[in-house]
């Protein structure tokens, strides 16, 4: 909701403010590869933590807002947003007057009426520029901010999750084929045309494909069905085939790796109203060598011609939240170069985005560790010279893979629903500007 | 003894509003923007800000009678009380909350179109606004406009001021400015449809309103939990209101009893 309400004002106008900060700052500054980007890091010591729980009382937010270095920063991105550069002393006098009003009504509940001189501020700083970044990034930029306490996995995501967690897909389970028909019939409801391969009695693999909703472009997903055996139960302090919620956190064998992420995006597609087309390819042996996939993957990936190749999560740091961008342009032989120019664009949004959940970001020129299993991961190894590569995802460095007491945090799984929104319009405009 | 004519009553009950003038004495008036002038100093003083920066807006403060005893005396004011209480019907009348609301010299902002019941905790549509203007209000200082017939139309949701108003279409044109000089009054109904245009003259627009209560009304939270004056109802959903924040004032009768 990219407006201000009269029964809100000074609170909205106080998230709008800390949200044009942090996305102006993300548009406008480079990610220096393996720094962590946050916007709050410019501010004074004593301005970082409300920064970044965006509580900066109003007169502090003035201050910042009258800085030159502020002031370059919100000019540059609106420049970026093909809009004229801010009047910095109207800004400040409008910054004034709200001040003045607050102290009014907290006071004598008196003076300006219905949040005005609120509006005023609001509609210099946050309304338009909103509106455009909303427009060409997505609403998880333009719209109101959540913090890391706010939000979690929605029930729609827990269902399914509860429901991926009770099969048993480990290599001597024998629920993978039971797995694949639920996975099959939610992706079917979700549009996709499914393709379910099979190979020498090996695990099936999932191709699901869906026409463009909207969108231009064309985005291909991996993810996985399949976990490895919990070993020993009394190891767990959670049982590893049921969920539990605890802690803040989703605890489960083969939560992380990677029924968290599946169930994640399978919610998040039932959401998001305009997709690119879709390619999703989801296998049962990533545990086990993936020999079906090995087979196949060189074949079906060859075809594919996508903007963008997601891999099935990505991380965050758990001491502080912070989004590793595990992101690359494909050199040849399967070597990694730093990100292209419009993949780079990418990655700043995604910065912006989380910077709105008041968490910074660190650019890794990589892929996800996955050297785990003999032969590597099927869908990093056939990944062509020139694919955009991005792992971004669900998980932290507390997710334990492979391990007893497997978890994932709850508060990432809105992010990650946004940063698809965020993925998907970027796909659109960037297949619109290569044809 | 009535204080308004059935004539008044009908005209009233047919438009929504009614112009009773003059409702004080010039010297009264006189009082009550010496009063205001003092009590602005001393508001803009409380939180340390110049008197011309703290009035440069369209303002509103709300129960000044509790803070200023010119004000209260006005509050007070029987034959008001005997009014809003014939034109509610009703034998006695609260007062659910007083508000002075200003517009300073040339000041743009406009207030929409708007109803005042859909904003307040109450349950009943049985109260009346007294709009005194304590300064001759032109249609180019920002006089009050109404919707001649519109609370008679069914209830409507809550507007928000910062990006709502009310398209009347073609009836636009039926709207009516109501100026009315300084010691005079407009009565109107709590779901009457009023808005009112920006100040473009160079003097004020200074007007205080006694919001009127059938003393009967009851709480209903379900709606204006925001309002300012919600926070001080202590009484359960379907009870009258308390004593305490919302006086009774008065009534038909002079003792108000």
């Amino acid at each position: 909701m990219n407006r201000i309400e009269m029964y809100a004002s000074s609170s909205q106008l106080r998230t709008g403010l800390h949200r044009v900060l942090a996305v102006s700052h993300a548009l406008t500054h480079g990610l220096p590869v393996g720094e962590t980007t946050a916007w709050w890091h410019s501010l004074e010591a004593d301005e970082q933590a409300p920064a970044r729980e965006h509580t900066l009382p109003l007169d502090a937010l003035a201050r910042v807002y009258a800085r030159s270095t502020t002031r370059a920063s919100l000019d540059a991105a609106r420049r970026e947003m093909a809009m004229l550069t801010l009047d910095h002393d109207a800004v400040q006098a409008a910054f004034r007057g709200a001040i003045i009003n607050g102290r009014a009504h907290r006071a004598h509940m008196g003076r300006d009426i219905y949040g005005s001189t609120n509006k005023r501020l609001w509609d210099l700083t946050c309304g338009e520029f909103g509106t455009k970044v909303a427009d060409r990034f997505g609403a998880g930029l333009g719209d109101t901010a959540m913090r890391r306490s706010d939000g979690g996995p929605s029930t729609a995501v827990l269902d399914a999750l509860r429901s991926l967690i009770e099969f048993d897909t480990s290599p001597a389970g024998a629920d993978h084929e039971v797995c694949v028909a639920w996975l099959s019939e939610r992706m079917v409801h979700l549009g996709f045309e499914l393709e379910v391969r099979v190979r020498d009695g090996g695990r099936p693999l999932v191709i699901g494909r869906r026409a463009a909703c909207g969108l231009a472009g064309h985005a291909v997903l991996y993810g996985h069905y399949d976990v490895t055996a919990p070993g020993a139960l009394d190891a767990w302090t959670h049982p590893p085939r049921a969920l539990t919620i605890a802690d803040g956190r989703l605890w489960a064998g083969g939560v992380a790796d990677n029924k968290g992420p599946l169930a994640a995006r399978l919610a998040a597609l039932a959401e998001i109203e305009h997709a690119p087309a879709l390619t999703w390819l989801i296998q049962g042996e990533e545990e086990t060598g993936s020999p079906v996939a090995h087979a196949l993957l060189p074949e079906v990936m060859a075809e594919l011609r996508p903007t963008i190749w997601l891999d099935e999560t990505g991380y965050h740091d758990h001491e502080d939240g912070t989004l590793r961008l595990l992101a690359r342009t494909m050199g040849a032989s399967g070597t990694s170069a730093p990100p292209d120019a419009e993949l780079a664009e990418l990655l700043r949004a995604l910065c912006g985005l989380a910077s709105r959940w008041g968490v910074g970001a660190r650019h890794e020129v990589r892929g996800l560790t996955k050297n785990v299993v003999a032969g590597g991961c099927p869908f990093n190894t056939n990944l062509p010279a020139g694919a955009r590569y991005l792992a971004v995802g669900v998980n932290d460095s507390r997710a334990r893979i492979h391990a007893p007491n497997e978890s994932i945090p709850t508060w990432t799984f809105p992010l990650h629903a946004a940063e698809l929104d965020v993925i998907f319009r970027w796909v659109d405009r960037t297949a619109r500007s290569l044809t | 003894m009535d204080e308004v004519s059935l004539e008044q009553l009908a005209t009233f009950q047919r438009q929504g509003h009614l112009v009773v003038g003059p409702l004080v004495s010039p010297a009264r008036i006189d009082a009550l923007r010496h009063a205001f002038e003092e009590q602005s100093s001393r508001w803009a003083a409380e939180i340390d800000t110049p008197l011309d920066e703290y009035l440069s807006v369209v303002s509103q403060w709300t129960n000044v009678w509790e803070r200023n005893a010119v004000f209260a005396e006005q509050l007070h004011d029987q034959r008001a009380a005997a009014i809003a209480a014939q034109l509610i019907g009703c034998e006695r009348v609260r007062v659910f909350h007083d508000h002075l609301i200003v517009k300073p010299p040339h000041a743009g902002d406009t207030i929409p179109w708007h109803r005042d019941l859909p904003n307040w905790p109450i349950a009943e549509p049985r109260g009346v606004s007294c709009w005194l203007a304590l300064d001759d209000v032109t249609v180019e200082s920002g006089a009050m406009r109404f919707m001649p017939g519109g609370h008679r139309e069914s209830m409507t949701r809550s507007l928000d001021f910062l990006n709502e108003s009310k398209d009347w279409g073609e009836r636009e044109a039926d709207a009516v400015p109501v100026p009315v000089p300084a010691g005079s009054a407009i009565f109107h109904h709590c779901l009457s449809w009023h808005s009112s245009p920006p100040n473009r003259t160079n003097g004020w627009r200074r007007a205080y309103i006694t919001v009127y209560l059938d003393a009967t009304c009851t709480f209903d939270p379900r709606r204006g939990a925001w309002h300012p004056m919600a926070g001080r109802v202590t009484v359960p959903p379907g009870a009258v209101f308390n004593e305490d924040a919302f006086p009774i004032l008065g009534g038909r009768d002079a003792s108000g009893r």
